[in-house]
């Protein structure tokens, strides 16, 4: 009897058992990466309220696309669906930005355009590599490098000026 | 550490992915290196950035049953509450798009396809309509723009095709309507040769008299330009005799530099380039030479080297009008050659040539009023006979047919000549009846088809037309769906969204396609100027983007204030749901907590903008018929 025969089922395993119909097999998947799709998803939103939801609609389109999977990591496979999940919702204005977010890091964040918002919060709040980054935003690494610190410099002007405002 | 291996790693460094091992070595590089501790310290604000990541988030309690629940019923309870799927919206959006599209386009390239010769003679077996006015072929094209939406109107203001009028010009420029303006004033007179024997008989009663042997030379040279219709001149003598006659002033009167000019004319017409340019400057060097005279001169000499013709007779009325104290009609007779021969070097399109065709009527309506004043002062009304000969020839453009035909029986009746004046009225009117016989047996089809802009701009005006009624239809069947169905309040941003998202492209696409439109007969350099279609280009684009673009706007603005209602009741629905509330109960509480005036204020939007819409295309539709043309008959 080999080792994977008596360990926990891997993803793919997983993912196997899923396309045969197994809700439990995909139960199994949520619990395993639901705390990271979560905290993908809270460093692209502001409103924290809006994270289950998200991730729930994440999830949703996965077991939905089950069939696309052509292999690969499903963490990554599943912070794709996380990330277009989030743009759909921006875009399709499933939901609203919150009014006024309490952190100013936060408001920074909100007040930078998705093109750069994007790469910023996945590189400073959810502290992903660049290599990461530009595979979830389908973009080349340099561009993502270069998004980046093009907020981070808005970001320092604007914490910047905030904190001249109020000490 | 050098710097170039320490710089990359800064960034990684603040915010603390750095290992045991290089985590140090970047310490004490910073330690040492003023330049990269700057650096590290322009980065300070990552770790803030970093502090500002939000909790780990944990799933509440049945959150994997709900995902369950929501993947095999399947849908999340935000889609339950909007009754769809979001993918749903997204596919139909690009097939309304494309079919808006691809009606425009398929109407425009249906006009373009029908506009093309090859079209047209296909469907019809032959061309349009012909005219044969004498040795004048005319081919009819209808051209009409007014009202399109209602039916195409025989237009009488007709031309025949841009590149035959084009060739015809060029041929006409030199020849023909040059000489048509001389034989205007002094081409077949019969009175001169009448008047040059008396002259003659005047002469040889008083010899020695310098204005009778002028008058002389005049009427000869008049009597040259006989000529019967095989060309030949009526008297193969007259050069002689006009040699002999303006000699003979000469000798009598050398100061009078009149009589140097006309025989320089004679001399160009008789080929004998070296005297023509001698007696020219004999003529600028007699005493009683004026600047009126030596402009005239120089107009001469102009025309006469370009066109290599220089017609005495007309010449010889030149001086001869000026010979009657008339330096005004004389310099506007030397101007007006002077403009026309240099417009005649100019032909462009259709468009120059048929204004040149009317200044040419005017021209030559203004040479008639002149050379009927002459004529009636000298001999009665001889040269109304010729103006109405004149008039004969040119009843064949339809130009005439007002300019020339009333004009020329007005004098007539005004002359007394009645009789004269209705055979001028009835060629008129059998011009007409002939135009509009070769127009009566066209089927109306083909009227579009041979248009080469009604039907593309019917296609853009209906195009425009419909999008405005199918954007009130939509309002209509929202308002019925709304009150019919309350449960579907709540599809009302989403569907708004995408009938702004659809109705935005196709309306651009529509004002592209105007626009091309508009301008395509004068890229092609045909029937009508472009500075009109140009400004309804303008009026268009300002007319339909900034409504369509403001009523976008309002749509979106509301349906993200409507969304907000909706996402604050949301989560608490799923949660029942997943508990195992009424379905139906659960839609109650969510209608109850949208806000029912949003359709109120949706409807009365998109009512507003197809309002907006149809005004516009109202506007564009009518502009040609009714309000472009008479700007620019005002500054054109």
């Amino acid at each position: 009897m080999s080792e994977s025969q008596v360990g926990p089922p891997t993803d793919d395993e997983l993912l196997a058992r899923c396309r045969g119909g197994e809700a439990a097999a995909f139960a199994e998947l949520v619990k395993r990466h639901a705390l990271e799709v979560g905290r993908l998803i809270g460093c692209l939103v502001d409103d924290p309220d809006l994270v289950a939801g998200l991730v729930q609609e994440t999830f949703v389109r996965a077991h939905r696309g089950l069939a696309s999977h052509r292999g690969g990591r499903i963490g990554a496979w599943l912070a794709r669906i996380a990330v277009n999940v989030v743009r759909d919702g921006r875009r399709y204005a499933w939901f609203s930005p919150v009014d006024e977010p309490e952190s100013a890091v936060r408001r920074g964040m909100a007040g930078l355009p998705p093109k750069l918002g994007e790469p910023a919060r996945l590189r400073f709040l959810a502290g992903e590599s660049y290599e990461t980054i530009g595979h979830l935003l389908e973009l080349p690494e340099r561009t993502v490098r270069v998004r980046a610190e093009a907020a981070l410099n808005r970001l320092r002007v604007e914490l910047g000026e905030r904190s001249e405002r109020c000490p | 550490m050098r710097c170039a291996h320490c710089r990359p790693l800064l960034e990684a460094y603040r915010m603390g992915e750095l290992d045991e091992v290089r985590s140090p070595l970047v310490e004490a590089h910073l330690s040492g290196c003023d330049d990269c501790r700057r650096r590290a310290e322009s980065l300070a604000v990552l770790p803030v950035l970093r502090s500002a990541a939000p909790p780990d988030w944990s799933p509440p309690d049945g959150f994997v049953e709900r995902v369950l629940y929501a993947a095999e019923e399947p849908r999340t309870a935000v889609e339950w509450a909007l009754g769809r799927r979001p993918g749903e919206r997204r596919r139909s959006e690009p097939r309304l798009r494309c079919a808006a599209a691809a009606w425009l386009w398929v109407g425009f390239l249906a006009g373009l396809l029908a506009a093309m010769p090859a079209t047209r003679r296909l469907l019809l077996g032959r061309d349009l309509a012909e005219l044969t006015f004498g040795e004048r072929r005319l081919e009819l094209l209808p051209w009409s723009i007014e009202d399109p939406l209602l039916k195409p109107r025989r237009a009488l203001v007709v031309s025949s095709p841009a590149q035959r009028l084009h060739s015809t010009a060029e041929a006409l420029a030199e020849g023909w309507a040059y000489a048509a303006l001389a034989e205007t004033l002094v081409g077949r007179h019969p009175w001169d040769d009448q008047a040059a024997r008396r002259y003659r008989t005047a002469l040889d009663e008083s010899p020695g008299e310098p204005w009778l042997a002028l008058r002389y030379a005049d009427a000869v040279s008049g009597v040259w330009a006989q000529r019967d219709e095989s060309g030949r001149s009526i008297d193969p003598a007259l050069p002689a005799t006009v040699d002999a006659a303006t000699a003979e002033a000469l000798r009598l009167d050398p100061n009078n530099a009149v009589a140097h000019y006309l025989r320089a004319a004679y001399l160009w017409q008789a080929g004998d380039e070296p005297g023509f340019w001698s007696a020219l400057r004999d003529g600028n060097r007699a005493p009683r030479a004026t600047n009126h005279t030596r402009a005239a001169a120089d107009s001469m000499r102009r025309l006469a080297v370009a066109s290599r013709v220089t017609p005495l007779p007309f010449w010889a009325t030149v001086w001869k009008e000026w010979r009657d104290d008339a330096p005004a009609p004389l310099a506007g007779l030397v101007e007006g050659s002077r403009q026309w021969a240099r417009r005649a070097r100019k032909q462009g399109s259709s468009v120059r040539f048929l204004d040149q065709r009317l200044e040419l009527v005017k021209t030559g309506a203004w040479l008639r009023e002149r050379g009927e004043s002459v004529g009636l002062r000298e001999a009665g009304t001889p040269l109304v006979n010729d103006a109405l000969e004149w008039t004969k020839r040119e009843l064949s453009w339809v130009e005439c047919w007002q300019a020339g035909g009333q004009e020329m029986a007005s004098q007539l009746r005004t002359l007394g000549r009645a009789a004269e004046a209705d055979w001028v009225l009835g060629q008129v009117s059998a011009h007409q009846a002939a135009v509009e016989g070769a127009f009566s047996d066209i089927p109306w089809w083909a009227w579009w088809a041979y248009d080469p802009l009604s039907l593309p701009w019917l296609s853009a005006c209906l195009g425009l037309r419909w999008l405005s009624w199918a954007l009130a239809l939509q309002a209509m069947v929202l308002a019925c769906l709304g009150l019919a169905r309350r449960d579907q309040w709540d599809l009302l941003p989403w569907r708004l969204a995408e009938a702004s998202r659809v109705a935005l492209p196709a309306l651009l696409s529509s004002l592209v396609l105007t626009g091309i439109l508009i301008l395509w007969p004068v890229l092609a350099g045909t029937y009508t100027s472009g500075s009109g279609r140009a400004l309804a280009v303008v009026v268009a684009a300002s007319l339909l983007i900034l409504p369509c673009l403001a009523c976008r706007q309002a749509l979106q603005r509301l349906a993200r204030r409507y969304d907000r209602r909706l996402g604050a009741a949301r989560e608490d629905w799923s949660t029942r749901l997943v508990a195992g509330d009424d379905t139906a109960a659960c839609r109650s509480e969510f209608l109850r907590a949208a806000a029912p005036e949003f359709y109120l204020t949706a409807a009365a939007l998109t009512a507003a903008a197809a309002l907006l819409l149809a005004v516009p295309s109202a506007i564009l539709e009518h502009a040609f018929a009714r309000i472009l043309p008479d700007l620019m008959a005002a500054f054109l």
